[in-house]
């Protein structure tokens, strides 16, 4: 046995949060390791760890017994450990062959040896079979052939340690197959290979081990080979996630159809067309870059639109700005919660009170015992844990910010009848989790529509009524909830 | 993708439409003004583009790299101060002008600790620290100048090449165009020029990569500075003086970002080279030398004129960004790396 | 969780304002018993004291109330001294060579500074230009247009322009006669104005407004919130603010000047950045701005009665512009620590 990646006692913690507690295991050299568990389990920041990016408080990595010191990205990469990251990290303005180097541009006496630069990524392309030339600067590529350069600025620094996290999200099947082909070379030249992904087909094609983490503690590990879909699931959620769902109390009655949608046109999507009943729960599948976070921005208003019709309410409408659709009772929970959600410097009472300050008037000034009263109440509502509503929301959990936003849009004030909700569960625990749900379908029975994004599969077609399958840009299909299963959604979601 | 022809590539680039308009001014200044084509004439607009160049060393690379710096022009003043009292207190003008680029040196250094350390945005820092520059150099002087007191250092900017009477070139400009055309190489060949380009880039990729953002920058401020104080030294020569204000009238660093926005380097980084931000400089000096001649008595439209190009560079500039945020699939740009502060959001 | 409410005592001692305060009440007491001990016969606490350091404040006062709108709202204008100095020219030129009364010369500086505002407004909202180099680019077109003002019949750019009127005179001279105390009105008329903008900012819907899209532009956008029209409404409002800053100068010091307020230029920012609207946006108040400007003129005006050299002035203004700014990053670093972010 050659090498291999230990992890001892490693804990992160922030205020009030423990990401991760006393996480230990070790990986070894000519396997696969995979690293599972939900959203907030603690994958990620595992990963920053190892990378360099963020610093454990407590244990160490060691590296074949060597302890390794990563207090930053370059000392990582120094210390032979490569990550992958989902977020594409390519500089969009320089070259395929500059980006593949980064940071480590071939030069002879202090000057770039482009000759060398170029033979070598011509090399890696060619290793690879992509229809790539060295020269293009990466925003001209494909998404899918940006994470292949990502792979490839990984690949070639011949690290000890590659870290893969959800590598496949954006690709297509032909890259995947490229991909496991060059993670099955990695490992039988004896590197150390740790995979995250969220697709348990795949981890159970490429993976020979593998680690659960759940919520920021080490759970289990288990042989790829010796193991199945049903212990995963239950290792990765502590009980059986199916009581969850089948708990869940639904709406039976659906009202008139609320949204109609035809033909809608924009750079990204191509002649979309579906109608929504009130009372109706609909959920949206597909892969990250679908399309789906861009219909609903632009019903809402947030994005123009090329060509199509969008009926509200019986009525053809147009909204240039979300103001319009606000007023007439549409609302967005957005898909990144931080960055276009929530004010996140400000009170929990600036939160919920924003789309309805018109309301709150008192002569010229706001009225403040209405807007205090207003936040208290939905604080109380959604059991919301703070003293105050006094509090910035960033001091609040994930799920707390979350209902915070619910809050915003389901308050008394707001006449919501179609309330969509894209990447609702993102970040959140999994109790939490359960209760957004049932609020879900409880929005349904004061018969609203929601609309449900979210890219956990199990969950779209657990808690919607209806599934719609989107593929680049497209409606590729329709199923009830009866109808859909994991596998023929995610045909659907990956048809080409 | 087939490579463009070499030929074709020039014709299209920006740097080429910058000199094509150069020549397009000079063709109508000597239309309008035939006499201005005199010698006294070509050696004063060589004379001012021999400082602007080498500020544009500086402020270009630091552009690139996604920094700012507003404070070049008063640090650079108060450097011709140091010198020019140094000068007067009998150290060898060699030496002041060394303590002058220390000076530099620690006011770049100053400025990369504001931006690097404490999370500013750099033009705040740097606007800041110009009215700390102007001050002390203000007080120390009480408003007035410094005659330079070297017979030698002042006769350097006279130096003109040919060595004849006829002589038209400034031995400083050489010096300006040698320095830009060595940054060139620097920024197109070698590893530390690549990495000015990745940080400015994508500052975060560039960490994750291995790279240290934050130590590049900051080599970039102390850069900018130095060469600002060398850039002063030149002006200092050729007015014979150091003074608080020498340079804060011409601002020869506003000139120097005009004309790298104008020359295709992009106002968030990441891209552009420092050929088209030459041109830059030479259409921007062109056309206020062509402005003065022309039309001596309306100083407002050649200040009017001044002010515009920044506000056209970046209109363009702009739309360019538009257009590449496009074929990303982005919708907008989201503010941009200068704007983001720790607390912001 | 039963919930509580905040008492008002509470947000006070917490406000920043409050730090503020005291750091004023230190400033006034060591100004106070120092400088007799210092500089023999400079007395700081006298009524004469407090009468110049009212007045030194209504100029920086209105360029604070602007460029703390903006700021709140994320945004900010570094023409502000150009457009004061420009709004000046206008009334002296209107006054003394195109012959217009008073009241029109100060009517079309507003509304000159008004079109300087909107075109701010445009550069940044429609052309995406970063405020900061849009403003700066404006600075330097104004100025053009400045040498354009002042160049008089025979050609000449005069650098500053003096004029006589006594109507004029009189309204910016006029004093409120407390005693054997007289309160200058534009002193008056600055306090209103931080009344009047404290209370927009702080009770009505649109100060609530900017302050969410200074917080999460994006955010407020999805929310309903037209922040276009908002910053469009800001720019305005700071570009008239600052002309009539101008206008006060003018009138006190009975010439317009191209350099006029060039000394006040970063106050405004500076205030209220230290009265606590960092630079992100999203936070702070005109109360807090107004006693950051507070502290900025009675330091200048301890320095002066202690003899500090005027020189150092223009040191002092850079300096105390870095020194808010790192207050604010400390501050943030460990707001953001505490949360763990």
């Amino acid at each position: 046995m050659d090498k291999y990646l230990e992890f001892t006692g490693i804990g992160k913690s922030y205020p009030g949060v423990k990401a991760l507690d006393d996480i230990s295991f070790r990986a070894e050299g000519g396997k696969v390791l995979a690293l599972l568990g939900e959203n907030g389990a603690g994958k990620s920041t595992l990963l920053k760890i190892m990378s360099g990016d963020q610093q454990a408080n407590e244990g160490t990595v060691s590296l074949s017994g060597e302890t390794l010191s990563l207090s930053s990205p370059a000392q990582a990469i120094k210390a032979g450990i490569s990550v992958i990251y989902q977020e594409r990290q390519l500089i969009p303005s320089m070259s395929v062959m500059e980006n593949v180097f980064l940071g480590a541009l071939p030069s002879k006496n202090g000057f770039i040896d482009y000759k060398k630069l170029r033979a070598d990524t011509v090399a890696l392309i060619e290793e690879f079979g992509l229809p790539i030339l060295p020269e293009t600067p990466a925003m001209f590529l494909s998404i899918a052939h940006q994470q292949m350069v990502e792979i490839m600025k990984a690949y070639r620094r011949d690290s000890a340690v590659i870290a893969f996290d959800e590598p496949t999200a954006p690709l297509t099947d032909t890259e995947i197959s490229t991909l496991f082909r060059i993670i099955r070379e990695l490992r039988g030249k004896g590197k150390i290979v740790i995979y995250v992904s969220h697709r348990l087909k795949e981890i159970f094609e490429i993976t020979d081990e593998i680690v659960v983490l759940k919520d920021g503690r080490y759970v289990a590990t288990l042989q790829t080979s010796a193991t199945s879909e049903p212990e995963l699931i239950a290792a990765m959620v502590g009980r059986d996630i199916g009581d969850t769902y089948a708990n869940l109390s639904r709406n039976e009655k659906y009202g008139d159809v609320l949204l109609e949608v035809r033909g809608l046109t924009t750079d990204m999507l191509r002649s979309v067309s579906f109608n929504i009943r009130a009372g109706e729960v609909v959920g949206f599948a597909g892969l990250v870059g679908s399309g789906r976070t861009e219909v609903m921005r632009a019903i809402f208003g947030a994005d123009a639109i090329d060509s199509g019709e969008i009926k509200f309410d019986g009525e053809t409408v147009k909204f240039r700005a979300p103001k319009d659709a606000i007023e007439r009772g549409v609302a967005l929970c957005p898909e990144d919660r931080k960055e276009q959600g929530l004010v996140l410097w400000r009170s929990i009472e600036d939160n919920i009170i924003m789309p309805v300050l018109a309301k709150l008037k008192k002569g010229i000034f706001l009225d403040p015992k209405a807007s205090e009263d207003l936040a208290i109440n939905e604080v109380e509502r959604y059991s919301i844990k703070t003293p105050t509503v006094d509090k910035i929301v960033a001091e609040l959990s994930g799920g707390n910010q979350q209902k915070v936003i619910l809050g915003r849009w389901t308050n008394k004030l707001m006449k919501t009848k179609l309330l969509i909700l894209d990447e609702p569960t993102k970040g959140i625990d999994v109790g939490t989790k359960a209760e957004i749900y049932q609020m879900v379908c409880d929005f349904a029975k004061q018969g609203m529509a929601v609309i449900f994004i979210s890219s956990e599969l199990t969950e779209v077609i657990n808690v919607a009524d209806r599934i719609l399958v989107m593929h680049d840009g497209e409606i590729k299909g329709d199923l009830t909830r009866e109808e859909a299963t994991e596998e023929n959604v995610l045909a659907l979601a990956m048809s080409e | 993708m087939p490579k463009q022809s070499f030929i074709k590539r020039t014709i299209q680039s920006k740097s080429f439409l910058l000199l094509a308009v150069t020549a397009g001014i000079l063709i109508l200044t000597a239309i309008v003004k035939p006499v201005a084509f005199s010698l006294a004439n070509g050696r004063e607009l060589l004379q001012r583009l021999s400082y602007s160049l080498v500020f544009l060393c500086g402020v270009s690379m630091l552009l690139i790299s996604g920094g700012i710096d507003f404070s070049l022009s008063s640090m650079a003043s108060a450097a011709t101060v140091i010198f020019a009292q140094l000068v007067k207190m009998k150290v060898p003008w060699g030496g002041a002008a060394l303590a002058a680029l220390a000076f530099g040196a620690v006011a770049g250094l100053i400025n990369a600790f504001f931006v690097n350390k404490l999370n500013m945005m750099s033009f705040i820092a740097t606007i800041g620290m110009s009215s700390v520059w102007a001050g002390f150099a203000a007080w120390y002087t009480r408003g007035m100048q410094i005659s330079v007191v070297s017979a030698t250092f002042n006769k350097i900017s006279k130096i003109y090449l040919p060595s004849t009477s006829k002589g038209l070139i400034p031995l400083v400009f050489v010096i300006g165009a040698v320095l830009v055309l060595a940054y060139s190489l620097v920024l197109k060949f070698t590893r530390f020029g690549r990495s000015v380009l990745m940080i400015g880039g994508n500052a975060a990729a560039a960490r994750l990569a291995g790279l240290k953002p934050k130590l590049v920058s900051s080599l970039l401020f102390v850069n900018a500075s130095v060469l600002g104080v060398a850039g002063g030294l030149i002006f200092a020569s050729q007015q014979k003086a150091g003074g608080p204000a020498l340079l804060t009238t011409t601002m020869p660093e506003m000139t120097a970002l005009t004309a790298s926005i104008l020359g295709g380097v992009a106002f968030s980084g990441g891209s552009g080279s420092l050929a088209g931000a030459f041109s830059g400089v030479l259409l921007i000096q062109v056309l206020a030398y062509a402005l003065q001649v022309m039309i001596p008595t309306l100083t407002w439209v050649q200040l009017f004129v001044n002010g515009m190009l920044l506000v056209v560079a970046l209109t363009v500039d702009g739309f360019n960004m538009k257009r590449r945020l496009k074929k990303l699939g982005i919708k907008s740009a989201g503010g941009g790396g200068r704007m983001i502060m720790p607390g912001a959001k | 969780m039963e919930q509580q409410r905040v008492s008002r005592l509470q947000r006070i001692v917490r406000s920043k304002a409050f730090t503020l305060f005291v750091l004023l009440a230190v400033l006034i007491l060591g100004f106070g018993f120092l400088s007799p001990v210092i500089k023999r016969g400079a007395m700081f606490f006298h009524s004469n004291t407090l009468k110049t350091t009212l007045q030194d404040l209504s100029i920086p006062a209105f360029l604070a109330i602007g460029a703390g709108c903006l700021m709140v709202s994320g945004s900010l204008d570094f023409s502000q001294a150009r457009v004061g100095a420009f709004g000046g020219i206008i009334v002296a030129a209107g006054i003394q060579w195109w012959g217009l009364n008073w009241g029109a010369a100060i009517i079309i500086a507003l509304a000159l500074s008004a079109i300087i505002g909107l075109v701010n407004a445009i550069l940044v909202n429609e052309l995406k230009f970063q405020p900061f180099i849009a403003t700066m680019a404006m600075s330097s077109v104004i100025y053009s247009v400045m040498y354009l003002v002042a160049t008089d019949r025979t050609g000449q750019i005069q650098s500053t322009i003096n004029f006589t009127n006594e109507g004029l005179t009189k309204i910016i001279d006029w004093n409120l006669k407390i005693g054997s105390f007289e309160l200058p009105g534009t002193v008056l008329l600055l306090l209103a104005a931080f009344v009047v903008y404290g209370l927009l900012l702080s009770k009505t819907r649109f100060g609530r407004q900017l302050y969410l899209i200074g917080g999460n532009a994006t955010a407020a956008r999805l929310s309903g919130i037209d922040a276009k029209k908002t910053s469009y409404f800001l720019f305005i409002n700071c570009s008239v603010l600052s002309g009539l800053a101008g206008i006060i100068y003018t009138g006190r010091t009975r010439q317009g000047s191209l350099l006029a307020l060039a000394n006040d230029q970063f106050t405004g920012m500076t205030a209220a950045i230290l009265g606590g609207i960092s630079f992100g946006g999203g936070s702070g108040g005109m109360g807090g701005a107004f006693l950051g400007l507070l502290v900025i003129k009675t330091f200048s005006k301890g320095l002066a009665i202690i003899n500090v050299n005027t020189y150092l002035t223009n040191v002092l203004s850079g300096a105390l512009l870095l020194a808010a700014l790192t207050f604010d990053y400390f501050s943030q670093r460990s707001q953001r620590k505490r949360i763990g972010i």
